[in-house]
């Protein structure tokens, strides 16, 4: 283990040998942490350890092919694309349950024109969270009368370990507020008002929520609550 | 269409193509399988393990770029990284001569053989101008998933010294694959 040549050369600085390490596998999860949190914030350690990727991937040859048990896919499906509830309501795509609350909105002002004021109390708004390509849905619910903004996870994956959702309110044209973490369960918020224009969004964050108070991790689900 | 028919599957998935999500998983679930069994040396938590990585190729489809990197180095790299983080969150054994009996001992050459193509052919051209040891101990490394503690025990030196001597063997991997 000792030869000459091992002195000469240049040298790997910390930051090539964390990415070499880190693709070889050596690491203690602290630093495979540490290296994660390097990848996905400084683009230059990123390429470094693409490049250790490439370099070694001739490796990957040598992992023989093992079939797995049957079952994998399916419950691997079941977890990111949950049946939709029986509700005939929930089938509706995002987009035209928003377009539909635009134009409902737009007729109840319309009609609104023409007609007292309705007496009965002010109906709950329902929102769902949702983006393409996302698992995730979050279901809102604001009850005017109560004063009670209640939200869940309506499908998709818990959060990756060491990771949690916030949810975030964001009044028009104002910087988004915390609103707590949805875990398992339903988050219920005091709320004297949900204006329309609002937007509900929910990021990946560190445990215990974002550090910053302002979302830090990628929002993966939004809805703005219409009118 | 590239040459990388798992690599056109990662592209359909990112656009939420489910079928393709099916065919990818009858391409590479195998392989990948592979990966975390060898690297666990359990099949359940293998399988559990497979489930997160499909769950997480599904999720980050998007950022897998076909000009960077091969569609199947890309789905391995996910599945080693997610095995070892498994394995290095394992809770310690209480005495370091039963984790060393856990680890089943290849014989080297084994790896050697089964690279094929020029890329392979080359990099075992630069393992082979490593000493055996080092050699041995990167490939056991990268193929089984072993940490710095267990390759330090395994060669009974202290963990500083293997790691700084890892470091030099990975230096002069990377200087024999750029000449």
């Amino acid at each position: 283990m000792t030869d000459g040549r091992d002195m000469t050369g240049p040298g790997m600085d910390d930051r090539e040998g964390l990415a070499a390490e880190y693709v070889l596998g050596t690491l203690p999860l602290a630093d495979r942490a540490r290296a994660e949190r390097l990848i996905a914030s400084d683009p230059a350690f990123a390429a470094l350890v693409a490049a250790w990727t490439e370099r070694l991937a001739p490796l990957n040859d040598a992992y023989a092919e093992v079939p797995p048990p049957p079952g994998v896919l399916e419950r691997t499906e079941a977890r990111l694309f949950p049946a939709p509830p029986r509700r005939p309501a929930a089938a509706v795509s995002p987009l035209r349950f928003w377009l539909g609350l635009l134009a409902g909105g737009a007729l109840a002002a319309a009609v609104g024109l023409a007609l007292l004021p309705p007496v009965a109390p002010p109906a709950a708004v329902v929102a769902e969270l949702r983006a393409e390509n996302q698992p995730l849905v979050v279901r809102a619910r604001f009850d005017p009368a109560a004063g009670r903004l209640t939200v869940a996870r309506a499908a998709g994956p818990a959060p990756a370990a060491g990771r949690d959702y916030q949810l975030w309110l964001i009044p028009a044209g104002q910087a988004p507020q915390p609103m707590g973490l949805i875990r398992d369960g339903e988050l219920a918020i005091d709320l004297a008002a949900l204006p329309a224009g609002t937007t509900l969004a929910v990021s990946d964050e560190p445990l215990g929520g974002s550090p910053t108070g302002q979302p830090t991790g990628a929002v993966l689900v939004a809805a703005v609550i219409g009118g | 269409m590239t040459e990388d028919p798992v690599a056109d599957l990662i592209g359909r998935v990112a656009s939420g193509d489910r079928a393709a999500f099916r065919d990818l998983y009858a391409a590479a679930a195998a392989k990948l399988f592979g990966v975390t069994l060898r690297i666990l040396n359990d099949r359940s938590e293998a399988e559990d393990a497979l489930q997160e990585v499909m769950t997480r190729v599904w999720l980050n489809a998007r950022r897998f770029d076909a000009g960077r990197a091969r569609g199947m180095t890309w789905l391995i790299a996910i599945a080693r990284n997610h095995a070892i983080d498994r394995l290095r969150a394992r809770p310690a054994p209480a005495e370091g001569e039963e984790a060393l009996a856990a680890i089943p001992d290849r014989a080297p050459g084994a790896e050697a053989q089964a690279v094929a193509g020029s890329e392979a052919r080359r990099i075992a051209d630069c393992f082979g101008t490593l000493e055996p040891a080092r050699a041995a101990a990167v490939r056991g490394a990268y193929l089984d998933g072993l940490s710095y503690e267990d390759l330090a025990r395994r060669h009974d030196i202290p963990l500083n010294t293997m790691r700084s001597w890892l470091r030099r063997g990975l230096q002069r991997l990377r200087e024999c694959l750029e000449s």
